[in-house]
């Protein structure tokens, strides 16, 4: 059997050159300009084209990856397979999100009647009213704010129209998720997420009270799109900033952080630099105690994109200190083990739910028991617990070891 | 819709299965994916209800959209169909020769829920049908001819359009690429025809 080319294209330059591509679509509907081909193109492998479109999917750039290349002059110069590829990937977003649109359409339809406000949040916000066309902004689901008073009445409403509640995490768990679950079983599946709270409930260091946000709302522009997307809030420019960037480093940690939500902070940027209040952003994140995560999540968005952000902003945050800024860096590291990422979650919460997380992990009900690991049994239970603790111990070890090992630099925290 | 020809024969196995055409003795070997998907194709449905049922019943990786499944059974099934193996519902296929004949009589259209998005100008541009999830990259006569279908247009006349365009070609083989492509757009629904009125 022949062996699999490799690709010699190390992960940063591939992301590198994703980041520079990405950098030329222009902000609004003027068309792109021919894409600046790298010196060394003619010298990419199909390997490398493998590696550099397998990157941009697993990023969530691939949409874009296709856009800027296919206008680029020389996109036959890619491997047909590739060329293919991001072809299916773009038409397959386009159509995907085209459905989440239309069920967005329908749910703002009903939400109206309800006389309940919708603020859209996240891709389908961004697709709609910063990229130049909805197929480039891959969406896992379509997450919407509903006012704390009214979710009760919003999730039957979702209920009327064909959704379904789905539960993500355990019922022990479900005291940490910031917004409810449905799904639509349509092809393709749509995956609502109904928001009372933004980037964490109570329960964690970096909650924060929802008034500001209430009051940072503004009517959607979707004017370019072809729905019919009615009676739809969207977040200010100024909110939506720091709602991104918190999101990427504080609810999911930079680790976790994919490419596309700091290309969504970049285009946010360059798309409201007239109407964007920078001073009100850092007063915010000051008040919030996000500004060590406004700081990095900026940081990293001028790092891959050239982001135009006032020399004065970066200066201001990079003098800020608050209570978040150690869970911030800690959330940088990948952790090795199943109980260093625990830990993190951990250090995450507030005392109460510190506790209450711990106790549910180490002495599970039996309900969990018999859900977690499908026994045929319930006399078996006592045995699963024991095997439960042997895992927890052996993971114990492990993550020592590992820390040692690595003289880790999450230790200190 | 589809189904396996009278000339043909297929075995099934655990890993694959092997389709005989009886009328030139050709032996062809099938994967297990396509023989899924050819033991679905019996002219009770589409490619598109087939392509469902493959991402309900199979274990798919997430990596593997829906759009990306419609489009091999598709391509599988165009092949299949040109090697003889599947023949299209007779109904279906009349009302097909019905287009091609008729064709004179009839206008085509562009769907308008058809997306458009032009690449290179040597790649010509991609196609696809939200409907049906079907994808096609046409070059630049696709392109050319897919323009004129923006106001509706008879076969004759897009023929004529075309032969015009591109004159250093036999009309007979402008006539043949021009049908061919046409069906293939009618096909997979990125084009529709506009019966002609009669008063």
């Amino acid at each position: 059997m022949p062996n699999k080319e490799i690709s010699t294209l190390p992960d940063e330059s591939a992301l590198g050159i994703l980041c520079t591509w990405l950098g030329q679509i222009p902000i609004g509907q003027q068309p792109i300009p021919k894409c600046k081909i790298p010196s060394d193109w003619g010298g990419f492998s199909s390997a490398d084209w493998e590696q550099l479109v397998s990157k941009a999917y697993n990023q969530g750039l691939a949409p874009l990856m296709y856009w800027v290349l296919s206008k680029s002059g020389s996109f036959i110069s890619i491997p047909e397979s590739e060329r293919n590829l991001l072809r299916a990937i773009y038409s397959g977003t386009w159509i995907k999100n085209q459905n989440i649109f239309k069920e967005l359409e329908a749910l703002a339809k009903a939400f109206k009647q309800a006389s309940i406000q919708l603020v859209v949040l996240k891709g389908a916000c961004v697709a709609l009213t910063v990229y130049p066309d909805i197929g480039l902004r891959p969406m896992a689901d379509l997450d919407v704010l509903i006012p704390c008073s009214k979710m009760h009445q919003a999730i039957n409403i979702a209920k009327s129209l064909g959704y379904l509640e789905h539960f993500k995490s355990e019922p022990e768990f479900s005291y940490l998720d910031h917004h409810v679950c449905l799904y639509k079983s349509c092809i393709p599946g749509i995956a609502l997420e109904l928001h009372e709270e933004l980037i964490a409930t109570n329960s964690y260091k970096f909650a924060v009270p929802m008034n500001w946000f209430w009051n940072q709302t503004e009517p959607m522009d979707s004017s370019f799109s072809k729905r019919r997307l009615e009676n739809l809030l969207m977040l200010t420019p100024t909110a939506q900033v720091l709602y991104v960037a918190t999101h990427a480093m504080l609810q999911h940690g930079g680790k976790d952080a994919l490419l596309r939500w700091f290309y969504d902070l970049d285009r946010l940027i360059r798309s409201y630099k007239e109407s964007l209040d920078w001073n009100l952003l850092l007063s915010q994140a000051r008040i919030f105690n996000w500004g060590s995560a406004l700081e990095a999540a900026l940081n990293k968005t001028v790092a891959c994109f050239e982001t135009p952000i006032p020399e004065q902003v970066l200066s201001s945050l990079s003098g800020i200190s608050d209570r978040n800024q150690q869970l911030v860096a800690l959330k940088q590291i990948r952790p090795t083990t199943h109980l260093l990422m625990e830990r993190q979650e951990l250090l995450s919460m507030k005392s109460t739910a510190r506790i209450r997380y711990l106790l549910a992990l180490v002495v599970p009900s039996p309900a969990f028991m018999h859900r977690r690991y499908q026994m045929k049994s319930p006399w078996m239970i006592p045995l699963y617990y024991i095997i439960r603790w042997w895992d927890i111990i052996k993971d114990c070890l492990r993550s020592l070891i590992s820390i040692f090992k690595k003289g880790s630099r999450d230790i200190r925290v | 819709m589809y189904k396996l020809s009278k000339n043909v024969v297929l075995e099934t196995f655990d890993d694959g299965a092997l389709i005989l055409i009886l009328q030139d003795r050709r032996l062809i070997e099938l994967n297990p994916s396509a023989a899924a998907i050819i033991s679905l194709m019996d002219g009770q449905r589409t490619p598109e209800q087939a392509a469902i049922e493959i991402s309900k019943n199979h274990d798919i990786s997430h990596d593997y959209p829906f759009t990306q499944i419609n489009q091999d059974v598709l391509e599988l099934c165009e092949r299949m169909k040109h090697i003889g193996v599947f023949e299209l519902r007779s109904d279906l296929k009349e009302r097909r020769a019905a287009i091609m004949t008729a064709s004179d009589m009839d206008s085509f259209l562009q769907n308008p829920d058809v997306v458009l998005r032009e690449e290179d100008p040597e790649e010509g541009a991609l196609l696809f049908n939200p409907d049906n999830g079907v994808v096609k990259v046409i070059n630049t006569t696709g392109m050319f001819i897919w323009q004129q279908c923006g106001d509706p247009r008879t076969l004759g006349e897009i023929i004529s359009e075309v032969q015009k365009s591109f004159d250093d070609v036999p009309l007979e083989k402008v006539d043949q690429d021009v049908r061919e492509f046409m069906d293939s757009m009618l096909a997979s629904g990125f084009i529709g025809t506009v019966e002609k009125s009669v008063h």
